[in-house]
């Protein structure tokens, strides 16, 4: 992916236009559900029966509308937002909690002020839709801060810069291949006490590595690191599996998992062709 | 080296901008066509 400072034009306007389509769709889906609970929570127009309950105007047409607009709302934010950067597609994300929690809040309201005083069957609509707009929030509100925790400072990690790790590692990622250091650089120290076993693991594999220069670490594939020959299919496959294990164990970052599992690639295929 | 695309921070700004006239919009449309 191209590092892009300024996104280009187009994709921002194309991106604005998606945030104001889903939010102008929420507005009018909440309004309209507003007018029709107005009128006790039902209502019909048209057709050929006799409509107890007719809908307010405009609103029959107005509210499966907004649902298909902020349909295509999300669907510009989540298309455009990516080419100008992460955190700006994950916006589309946002339209399930504000949804929920906001149409929640209408039958809550309505539910508290009912004529009869309140109305059990809405304030359970209420509570529902709160929970399926606000759990999810939540949770995603934590992966955020878990993503952020002092283990992966800022500029580190996934910007190409050291990932410090527990056991005082750390994992530096070069251009033109993986290299691993350490923190304690040319002192072999053991992982602290407690790390959990893909640290260990991982920190294993670094200290193959530890006594290489820089620039020998530079040439330095993860299949060389690991012990396993790449040249051959079963090696490769073992070193695929044995990153994917590391991924799924959180040890590797995503980015670091696509790296290493790049390297390994072309350390195969190096192998393969001499 | 490979970097995750960033937007800038100045465009933060400009989505609370879009949200909130996409929230008048939202009112402005329902009012006019209801008051029809």
């Amino acid at each position: 992916m191209p590092d892009r400072a300024r996104p280009r034009r187009i994709d921002l306007v194309a991106y604005l236009l998606g945030v104001l389509v889903l939010s102008g769709s929420l507005t009018v889906l909440w309004l309209s559900m507003r007018a029709v609970m107005d009128i006790g929570g039902m209502c019909a127009s048209g057709g050929p029966f006799v409509v107890a309950v007719q809908c307010p105007e405009g609103v029959e047409w107005l509210l499966p509308l907004s649902i298909f607009t902020g349909l295509a709302g999300v669907g510009l934010i989540a298309w455009f937002g990516g080419r100008i950067g992460p955190g700006f597609a994950a916006v589309a994300a946002l339209a399930w909690p504000a949804l929920f929690l906001s149409l929640g809040w209408n039958f809550l309201e309505y539910g508290l002020a009912a004529p009869g005083g309140w109305d059990l069957s809405w304030l359970l609509c209420g509570v529902l839709f709160l929970a399926m707009g606000g759990i999810p929030l939540i949770v995603a509100i934590r992966g955020l801060r878990g993503s952020r925790s002092p283990r992966r400072p800022s500029g580190g990690g996934d910007h190409g810069g050291p990932m410090v790790r527990p056991g005082g590692v750390s994992v530096r990622t070069v251009p033109g291949g993986v290299t691993f250091t350490t923190a304690s650089s040319g002192t072999s120290r053991a992982p602290d006490a407690g790390v959990s076993e893909q640290h260990v693991e991982l920190a294993r594999l670094l200290r193959q590595v530890q006594g290489a220069t820089a620039a020998e670490a530079a040439e330095i594939t993860v299949g060389e690191a690991t012990g396993v020959d790449a040249s051959g299919d079963d090696g490769l496959v073992d070193q695929l599996e044995r990153l994917a294990r590391l991924k799924q164990q959180g040890a590797l970052g995503e980015l670091e998992y696509r790296q290493a599992k790049q390297a390994v690639i072309d350390a195969a295929a190096k192998g393969g062709a001499a | 080296m490979i970097e995750q695309a960033r937007g800038p921070r100045w465009a933060w700004l400009l989505v609370l901008a879009a949200v909130t006239a996409g929230i008048y919009a939202g009112w402005w449309l329902f009012g006019a066509v209801t008051a029809a």
